[in-house]
C-alpha cells in the first residue's frame, strides 16, 4: 500500500514540522483509520523516533488520488503505534491552541497524545479526540484560558489544565467529551458544565487567572 | 477473590506509586495522580526500592509488551497506608459525604506483563477525582515525592536520590503525630 506526499500543499512554518508528518484525513491503512480533522483533508502525525526526528513533512494522499508532486513513504513507518493515535492535533488546531495556551501547551498535548491505551500502568485510556474538541471549543468560543497551563491526561482520556489563581492556589479544568469539570481551589467539589453552558464556565473561570 | 474482598494490608506499611512523565508537567504533579479504579502501587516491605523502580520503569516504557517507549519514570511518591486511610476519612468528613466502602490497600502480586512484581498492590475501591486531589495536596504538603535523576547517556532513569533516613521517618510518621510537632 502506497502513500504519497505533496510537500508544498500547506503553508506551515518549518518549525511546526519538527517531528511530524501529515496524512490524508480519512485514509485507511490496514486496520487503522485516520480521523478527520477540522474540515481539512490532513491530520498531523508525529514521528517519535528521536534519533531521526523529521522524516517527512507535507500532506499525504491515498495512492488512488493525484499526488504527482509526492514522494513515496514506506507504509511500515506509519505502523508505529505511537504515530497511530486516534486523537491527533491538526495544523489548524495546533495554531489555535498555540495562540490561546502557548507553545509549551502544544508540545505537551503532542506528548500526551502519543500515549496509547494502557498508559499509567495499564489503566489509562488514550487521549480521546472528543476531549480535544472540547478544549478547542472553549478556545473557539473565545473563553479566556490561562497562558501556559500545566496539562495532564485523565485516566479516561480527558484533558486536565492546571494553573495557579491570583493567590497562587491551584485551579483545575477538565475537558471531557461531553462536559467540563471545574475545580476552583476554594471548593471541595467540582462544578460541572455542559457544552452549552460555556458562558457560565467563562464566568466561573473569570476570577481565576494569573500568570503561570 | 476480588481485590475488594481481600484482607487489608497493615496500616504501618508504606506504598510506592510511580510518577511517570505523563503525571509530571514541568513543576506540577497531576492533581488526579491517584484517580481511578484499583490504583496501582507497590509495597516497600516486599522488594528493595531500586528493584521496584526498575520494574516500574520497564512497565511504563513498554505497556502491554509494546516495544515502543512511551512514558518514562520521572520519580515516585511514598505514602503510608495509615495516612492514606486517615486522609481519606478526613476528605470524606470534609465533603460531608457518606462512603459505603472505606478505602484500603490489598496485596496483588503480578507476573504479567513481565517483569513480575511480587510487591504489587492495589488501593480499592475507586479513588474519586475529589479524593485524589485531596491526597495529592497531602503528598505535596508532606514532601513525600521523590524525583529520579536522568542518566546522561540515555533516556533511562537509572540513578536516583533515595529518601534520606529523615525523609523515610517522615513518611512513616502518622500525619496526626506530625501535626502535633
Amino acid at each position: 500500500m502506497n502513500l504519497s506526499v505533496a510537500t508544498d500543499a500547506l503553508p506551515i512554518e518549518r518549525r511546526h514540522f519538527d517531528g511530524l508528518i501529515m496524512a490524508s484525513g480519512s485514509y485507511n491503512l490496514g486496520e487503522k483509520r485516520l480521523p478527520q480533522s477540522a474540515g481539512l483533508r490532513q491530520t498531523l502525525y508525529y514521528d517519535l523516533n528521536f534519533s531521526n526526528r523529521l522524516f517527512a513533512g507535507g500532506v499525504f494522499f491515498g495512492a488512488s488520488q493525484n499526488a504527482s508532486k509526492g514522494e513515496y513513504i514506506e507504509p511500515e513507518i506509519l505502523h508505529n503505534p505511537i504515530v497511530w493515535s486516534d486523537s491527533l492535533v491538526s495544523p489548524a488546531d495546533e495554531l489555535l491552541i498555540e495562540a490561546a495556551l502557548g507553545e509549551l501547551a502544544v508540545k505537551r498535548l503532542i506528548e500526551l497524545q502519543s500515549l496509547p491505551n494502557g498508559w499509567s500502568f495499564g489503566r489509562g485510556k488514550a487521549l480521546c479526540s472528543a476531549s480535544k474538541e472540547s478544549l478547542i471549543r472553549l478556545i473557539q468560543e473565545g473563553i479566556n484560558l490561562p497562558r501556559d497551563p500545566r496539562i495532564f491526561l485523565t485516566k479516561d482520556g480527558g484533558i486536565t489544565l492546571v494553573w495557579p489563581n491570583s493567590e497562587g492556589q491551584e485551579t483545575i479544568l477538565v475537558c471531557l467529551p461531553d462536559r467540563y469539570q471545574f475545580y476552583p481551589e476554594s471548593a471541595d467539589d467540582e462544578i460541572e458544565f455542559l457544552p452549552y453552558q460555556v458562558d457560565k464556565l467563562a464566568e466561573a473561570l473569570g476570577s481565576t487567572h494569573a500568570n503561570v | 477473590m476480588t481485590p475488594l474482598e481481600r484482607p487489608a494490608l497493615p496500616r504501618d506499611e508504606i506504598l510506592l506509586r510511580g510518577i511517570s512523565t505523563a503525571d509530571w508537567n514541568r513543576d506540577t504533579l497531576d492533581p488526579f495522580f491517584f484517580d481511578g479504579n484499583e490504583c496501582s502501587v507497590s509495597r516497600r516491605t516486599i522488594l528493595p526500592l531500586e528493584e521496584i523502580l526498575n520494574i516500574l520503569r520497564i512497565h511504563l516504557r513498554r505497556p502491554y509488551g509494546s516495544e515502543t517507549p512511551t512514558e518514562q519514570l520521572w520519580g515516585y511518591a511514598l505514602i503510608q497506608i495509615g495516612n492514606l486511610e486517615d486522609w481519606t476519612n478526613a476528605c470524606i468528613a470534609k465533603q460531608k459525604k457518606d462512603r459505603a466502602t472505606p478505602i484500603k490497600a490489598v496485596a496483588d502480586p503480578i507476573t504479567e506483563p513481565p517483569p513480575a512484581n511480587p510487591a504489587h498492590a492495589l488501593i480499592v475501591p475507586k479513588i474519586t477525582k475529589g479524593l485524589s486531589r485531596f491526597l495529592h495536596a497531602m503528598l505535596i504538603q508532606r514532601q513525600e515525592i521523590f524525583q529520579l535523576e536522568q542518566n546522561e547517556s540515555g533516556p533511562d532513569w537509572i540513578h536516583f536520590h533515595p529518601p534520606t533516613a529523615e525523609q523515610e521517618q517522615m513518611v512513616s510518621t502518622p500525619a496526626t503525630m506530625r501535626s502535633e510537632d
